[in-house]
């Protein structure tokens, strides 16, 4: 995406008479802010932005940080209407406190973890409350069998990643990682959820239909950690140019997000979105078993041969875990392991591809 | 001047390391020991349940090296010497402690504690990050309640609220006291030095019995008002001198390079603001014994103005009102190497210090005096601006 699409998106919905909400993170729920009627985007990293954050933020912080102070005080995202701030990683969280025009920020709180007593009534209780802002602040009103509704769509659009990622059960994985992961971030135009799951199953398709370009030698990559929108080119092509293929990304653009489910035959839909979000494979989870859970699963899926954790400087709650990751690859899956730590730049690409080469021949 | 100096005072300058004394006899004779790193952490509860608690926050550099084979090298020195201590088995309170409570204050420490649970019996209680009532009481109060109740069981013991009652009454009127020793900065010129301040807050937390303790620190205020009153100030008279107030999280292992070289200087440190300072002082337990006291415990530290919180509008509200109170010249924000809360959040306290029309001074750091030269000019040139505003000739 780039900051003319952003433009476009929020224009064309202001001319349909829709409001826009614009959010950084999947833990937000998605499904409220499309109930009030509102175009709702999980915007990505973007490049061509103006720099904003090295006068308003620290220097030593994560680039996602850095490119999210971009994105809100850039004129592309002057006419928004609404920005959700959660509270996911203190970096994010302190950095939205700074953001110009405070009135239309919105901190949504995010619990710290999936095993406490109050993390479900904390997400339903936050869940309504975002509800009820949206009603009084746009004066309309949040009816449950919109939030079904919605849930029901964007159900579809986690189930269409699901799919269009599934191809890369094949042995050999049906198509570069790198083309699956940009067509996801492209899709992320889209303004509509049934759109974007419609363009990933488009994607899955014309993918197939092809014979695989990946050859059978080439080493089958598990990629999880930080959200990698901004350094997903230098990073994959490290991985593909060097004899390896990307057979699953776990992080936030494609399967944290992805394998949640919004249960719509559950009665209270606010309960029913406190199920899903609860669900977040997120390292400020602490402790985040269920990142543990769903490598070892997506590990076995995809017949992973190795498993790379890419991490961005200062994210420390994706660096900290590192240490139990390492040795629950190494000592219980007994599958080869390499975390990287890398930034938006590019001068290191040079470096993480040796690395990453040197990784991919090791196994 | 030295003979009207309280004569207490070295026993909190000393405190740390007595402390590693008492802390074994204390163990010797059957007492179990609590390790905390935060303000956050109820002491109601921890000395309802009977238990002695110790500050483990690392302050050295010693152990950062072993820290980090663990734990990655952009990190907080503060999460890394803690985690590495104990790792290495070098600090002796957390040694002895029988249990260990952390606060998810920051993502560091959260996930560090991950870590640390792994050499340590743990509690951890998370903490919320919108500071409202509204949206936040219920799930504290859970945290707070799980909190005891997981004393209750590690400990095979009961803790009634009458037990809870008194130790909150207690913790208040600590609390009162603690928010007098920063009163002694507003006089001009300051009761006491900002180095003794920062001594008797540091070093309170290693003296344990509570009685002595609260005694001792009485009679110091008591004296240095008393010097005060007959003309004996703890600073050489000098009415260009800037009055400071210092803030920021966890430089305990940085303050002989900041605190210590501001006062040397000719800067008089009037009041420390945020992680340890006033920020947790000013505000008491509601005493009403009908209600709950747990409810009354959450309700309190709710309000704790910490930046683990977003949007923390009561801390920008506490930087204003302890420029205005204590009649500040200037501001110091420390803060440690890679703690994103503290340091990010510098930049609305630089907002409101610009407003109050003071200079706001950012320090970030780490436990290595490599930088001692460095900041020693940057604190130089940041007296020399504020003598200059206040008339001093060059």
């Amino acid at each position: 995406m780039n900051k003319q699409d952003l433009q476009n998106i929020i224009s064309s919905s202001h001319e349909e008479g829709k409001k826009v909400a614009v959010s950084f993170c999947s833990h937000v729920p998605q499904e409220v802010l499309a109930a009030a009627g509102l175009t709702s985007l999980r915007v990505p990293y973007i490049r061509d932005v103006k720099d904003s954050a090295s006068k308003i933020l620290i220097r030593n912080l994560c680039p996602v940080v850095k490119n999210c102070c971009d994105i809100c005080e850039d004129e592309a995202l002057k006419d928004a209407d609404l920005l959700i701030a959660e509270t996911s990683c203190d970096g994010k969280k302190k950095m939205y406190e700074l953001i110009s025009n405070q009135d239309r920020v919105y901190f949504y709180q995010v619990a710290q973890g999936a095993d406490r007593d109050y993390v479900k009534p904390l997400i339903y209780s936050e869940s309504r409350h975002l509800a009820k802002q949206l009603e009084k602040r746009f004066g309309v009103e949040i009816t449950d069998e919109a939030i079904r509704k919605a849930g029901e769509l964007y159900n579809e659009e986690r189930d269409s990643i699901l799919s269009l990622m599934d191809i890369q059960t094949q042995i050999p994985p049906a198509a570069w990682g790198r083309d699956i992961f940009k067509a996801i971030q492209e899709h992320r135009m889209i303004a509509d959820p049934a759109g974007r799951a419609a363009a990933n199953l488009a994607t899955r398709e014309e993918l197939l239909s092809k014979a695989s370009p990946v050859p059978k030698r080439a080493k089958r990559i598990l990629v999880t950690g930080c959200p990698m929108s901004g350094v997903y080119e230098k990073v994959l092509d490290a991985v593909e140019h060097n004899g390896g293929v990307v057979v699953c990304f776990e992080n936030c653009e494609v399967m944290k997000s992805a394998v949640r489910h919004f249960n719509p035959e559950t009665e209270d839909v606010y309960q029913a979105l406190a199920d899903c979000y609860q669900n977040t494979a997120c390292a400020i989870m602490a402790p985040n078993d269920l990142r543990f859970e769903l490598i070892a699963g997506l590990a076995e899926t995809y017949q992973a041969d190795g498993v790379l954790d890419v991490t961005l400087q200062t994210c420390h709650p994706y660096t900290v875990e590192r240490d139990k990751m390492i040795r629950f690859c190494e000592d219980s899956l007994e599958i080869p392991y390499m975390s990287i730590e890398t930034d938006a730049g590019d001068s290191d690409s040079g470096q993480l591809a040796t690395r990453v080469a040197a990784f991919i021949e090791m196994l | 001047m030295a003979t009207s100096l309280p004569e207490h005072f070295e026993d909190f300058a000393e405190a740390r390391r007595e402390g590693f004394l008492k802390v074994k006899e204390l163990k010797d004779s059957g007492k179990n020991i609590c390790g905390s790193f935060c303000q956050y952490t109820s002491a109601e509860i921890i000395r309802a349940a009977g238990l002695y608690q110790v500050g483990l926050c690392g302050r050295s550099a010693a152990p950062l090296k072993t820290a980090e084979t663990r734990l990655p090298a952009n990190l907080c020195p503060l999460i890394k010497a803690s985690y590495g201590h104990a790792l290495e088995e070098s600090c002796p309170y957390a040694f002895f402690s029988d249990i260990v409570v952390g606060e998810t204050t920051c993502d560091g420490k959260k996930k560090m504690y991950e870590l640390l649970g792994e050499l340590k019996p743990m509690q951890v209680i998370h903490l919320p990050n919108v500071p409202d009532y509204e949206r936040s009481l219920d799930m504290w109060v859970s945290e707070v309640r799980a909190f005891k109740e997981g004393l209750e069981e590690k400990f095979d013991i009961t803790i009634t609220d009458d037990m809870l009652n008194e130790s909150i009454e207690w913790c208040n009127k600590e609390r009162i006291q603690a928010a007098r020793i920063y009163e002694l900065g507003k006089y001009d010129p300051p009761a006491i030095s900002g180095i003794r301040m920062n001594d008797i807050m540091d070093g309170e937390q290693y003296i344990f019995d509570k009685e002595e303790k609260y005694n001792k620190i009485n009679d110091i205020l008591d004296q240095c008002e008393k010097n005060w009153h007959e003309g004996i100030y703890p600073y050489e008279p000098d009415p260009y001198r800037p009055r400071l107030v210092v803030s920021g999280g966890g430089y305990g292992g940085a303050k002989y390079k900041t605190v210590n070289v501001i006062e040397e200087l000719g800067g008089a440190i009037v009041c420390y603001e945020g992680c340890g300072g006033i920020s947790s002082r000013r505000r008491l337990v509601d005493e009403d014994r009908s209600r709950d006291p747990i409810i009354r415990i959450a309700e309190k530290y709710l309000e704790v103005p910490c930046a683990v919180v977003s949007p923390n509008t009561r801390r920008m509200q506490q930087v204003a009102d302890t420029i205005d109170e204590w009649n500040a010249d200037g501001y110091v924000s420390i803060t440690l190497h890679s703690c994103n809360p503290f340091a990010i959040e510098t930049e609305n306290i630089r907002r409101v210090c610009e407003s109050k029309g003071i200079p706001l001074l950012h320090i970030e750091t780490d436990f290595y005096p490599n930088d001692e030269g460095q900041i020693r000019t940057r604190i130089e040139a940041f007296l020399e601006m504020i003598r200059m505003n206040k008339g001093a000739k060059k």
